[in-house]
């Protein structure tokens, strides 16, 4: 049994982890990349969201290096993501893959049997450490992404705090053990503290809310949260995949990270309409009160929760004063649009801050 | 004298402009890009040069559009900035009580909200081709109108025919059918114009407070017919500047000067630019799957920049 999940950014590590202490062999896709987008699309109905479209892609280079067996979320929602796994399997099975879905979803007793068979003959305890570890394993990754994004901006050579990130995930990536783990964290963090920066800058802060799925990969969004960071911006952003998880999870449903977003969302929607709708408006709230100097909004085309999204942000633009950039990201989106809308769009916001005044001087 | 130079080239065309501390512009030069960033640049400065006076010191230059980070290698620019803030800079100066800009070029069509002299908003153009210059020179070639007398041709409408405008292909077709059953030309042409400015409003201006004065500009706003358009579907006046055509080289100028005051020194190459030998070549980098397409500057022979990956292996060059 050879266990494959499509990528959604570093979200891998956790499945990846939890199998390696199950005894199971995992084999990730190969990094998402032109092919990957190439494959995916060849093979996915025209009209459906980029999403399925990737990760289709990713499947199918899976299958390719020997998977034999899918792991994919599924059930009802929180939007078209849920039949995913549905649609890829017909296309799949189409395509003439041997392989064995299994799919997790709200069903809690049922998904424990399914885990239970993926454990081999671990005993309960073990498969609770297996689930802390990787968990904590993302956890660390993203400790890791969050720090880079708070220091790019400062970083003196241009590149360096990437090519530092990129250490610190090939480190992480390696331990498959408690032990192991604490010592690369420790060794990654320095990797990241010791890239050279000059403190006196001052950067803009900004807010990325969106679509989980295309903020979380880089290579959808044509890595939006490096180009703005060595533009000189702070990121923020209200999606992880740890917080997606643990929504995931019925007790955390309510209780969850996604309830402060919730809460601040409140004077614009009151109840969740799918995907991460209510996230993008309370995180868009939460950053104007907290003094942002603006949002990017990332969406799929045609995602319907999105849409929504963007409707809504509008009206929080108008109230709490903050600028918003929407970007809609599609298969044929290239690069030079996207730079000059954000380049125009971090000069709309030092303008703005230093209430730089055309013609001024 | 002291003077600043400011280069806009954009994927129909590439216009030039030189101002000078006062801000008021000298000279100017729009030519057609034809494809050929680099060629267009150098054909521009030797023009521009010889409209200039002989006593001249380039104290800035600037660049902008998309070719902006090309033509920024390629003279030494001390500002590369895009266009948006380039355009809303020099709609801000030339009115200065400016609230909405619309620009509409050859490729694209954008809008600007300015408030209190500040960019507040924008947005582009991003599904489709409908609502910028391209569309109209297109249906101006179906219908045999050269593009220079259509504006004309549209104002001397007066029950202009209405022509669906959200999509190069519904507008074609709807054009055809109304051809067919004997609509004069002039109505047609006035309804395209109507169909363009509709489809601007929705697509560009969708969810902007469109407040006057509206100023109008990019090379459609030589279009009467638009200008007329617009004020119809408005209701007020919109003022179509003096230099409609090269308000983002002129911007671009103001803006290589803001720099300057702060950097005091010039990285402009001077107009000798115009005599060396650029080329550009590009190359498919095999490294990983992505199979990037990587372009690279050659000054002389020798490669001066590279861009074009996503892993920026190849953007640093070794020294």
């Amino acid at each position: 049994m050879k266990i494959t999940f499509p990528h959604m950014g570093t979200i891998g590590i956790l499945g990846e982890a939890i199998f390696k202490r199950f005894g199971r062999e995992v084999i990730l896709p190969p990094k998402t990349s032109k092919r990957t987008l190439t494959l995916g699309s060849r093979y996915s109905p025209e009209f459906a969201c980029l999403p399925l479209k990737v990760t289709l892609g990713n499947l199918i280079e899976a299958l390719e290096n020997g998977a034999d067996t899918i792991l994919m979320l599924a059930a009802s929602g929180p939007c078209r993501f849920g039949y995913y796994a549905t649609l890829q399997n017909l296309i799949l099975k189409n395509l003439d893959y041997e392989y064995e879905l299994i799919t997790l979803d709200y069903n809690m007793p049922n998904n424990l049997r399914k885990l239970k068979r993926l454990a081999k003959r671990k005993n309960c305890f073990q498969i609770g450490e297996a689930f802390r570890f990787g968990f904590l394993k993302l956890l660390t990754m993203e400790k890791m992404e969050r720090l880079a994004h708070r220091i790019r901006p400062y970083e003196i050579k241009k590149g360096s705090t990437t090519k530092a990130y990129e250490e610190t995930s090939r480190i992480i990536r390696r331990t498959f053990s408690f032990k192991k783990l604490r010592q690369a964290r420790r060794k990654a963090t320095s990797l990241l503290r010791g890239v050279s920066l000059n403190r006196t800058r001052n950067p803009l802060k900004i807010g990325v809310v969106g679509e989980t799925y295309t903020v979380l990969e880089p290579y959808v969004n044509l890595e939006v949260e490096r180009k703005l960071g060595e533009m000189g911006c702070e990121i923020h952003r209200p999606v992880w995949a740890t917080d997606y998880i643990i929504s995931m999870l019925p007790i955390f449903n309510r209780w969850g990270p996604r309830r402060k977003y919730r809460k601040a969302a409140r004077p614009y929607l009151k109840q969740e309409v799918g995907g991460e709708c209510i996230v993008s408006i309370g995180g868009t709230v939460l950053y104007a009160r907290g003094g942002f100097d603006g949002i990017v909004h990332i969406a799929p085309f045609t995602c319907l929760p999105e849409i929504v999204a963007q409707g809504i942000l509008s009206k929080v633009k108008k109230e709490l004063n903050i600028p918003i950039l929407t970007l809609v990201l599609d298969e044929h989106t290239a690069q030079a649009g996207l730079v000059t809308r954000l380049e125009a769009f971090v000069d709309l916001l030092e303008r703005r801050r230093n209430k730089k005044v055309i013609g001024d001087r | 004298m002291n003077i600043y130079l400011g280069i806009d080239v954009g994927s129909i065309s590439t216009n030039l402009a030189v101002i000078d501390e006062e801000k008021k512009v000298l000279a100017w030069e729009y030519l057609l890009t034809g494809g050929r960033p680099i060629e267009a640049v150098q054909r521009g400065l030797k023009e521009i040069e010889k409209k200039l006076p002989s006593q001249v010191e380039i104290r800035g230059g600037g660049s902008t559009g998309s070719a902006r980070h090309l033509t920024g290698i390629l003279i030494g620019a001390d500002t590369v900035k895009s266009e948006i803030i380039a355009h809303a800079v020099a709609a801000s100066h030339l009115i200065p009580e400016v609230k909405t800009i619309f620009e509409i070029g050859g490729q694209d069509s954008k809008i600007i909200i300015v408030r209190d002299g500040v960019v507040v908003d924008f947005a582009m153009n991003t599904i489709c081709a409908a609502g910028t210059g391209s569309f109209l020179d297109h249906q101006a070639q179906r219908l045999g109108v050269p593009i220079e007398e259509f504006g004309n041709l549209a104002l001397q409408s007066k029950t202009p025919t209405r022509v669906a405008g959200r999509c190069t292909v519904f507008a074609e077709s709807d054009m055809i059918h109304k051809q067919q059953t004997g609509h004069a030309t002039e109505n047609i042409v006035a309804g395209l114009c109507q169909a363009l400015v509709r489809n601007y409003l929705n697509n560009v201006g969708k969810g902007k407070e469109l407040l006057p004065p509206v100023v109008f500009q990019g090379g459609v706003a030589a279009n009467k017919g638009m200008k007329a358009a617009f004020e119809e579907e408005l209701g007020y006046e919109v003022i179509v500047p003096e230099y409609y055509h090269v308000m983002g080289a002129i911007g671009v100028a103001i803006l290589a000067q803001e720099t300057i005051v702060e950097t005091k020194k010039t990285k402009f190459k001077g107009f000798e630019v115009s005599e060396v030998d650029y080329k550009t070549r590009s190359f498919e980098c095999t490294g990983c799957p992505n199979l990037c397409e990587v372009i690279e500057v050659l000054m002389s022979g020798e490669v001066i920049s590279r861009w074009g990956d996503r892993c920026g292996k190849w953007e640093v060059l070794e020294k």
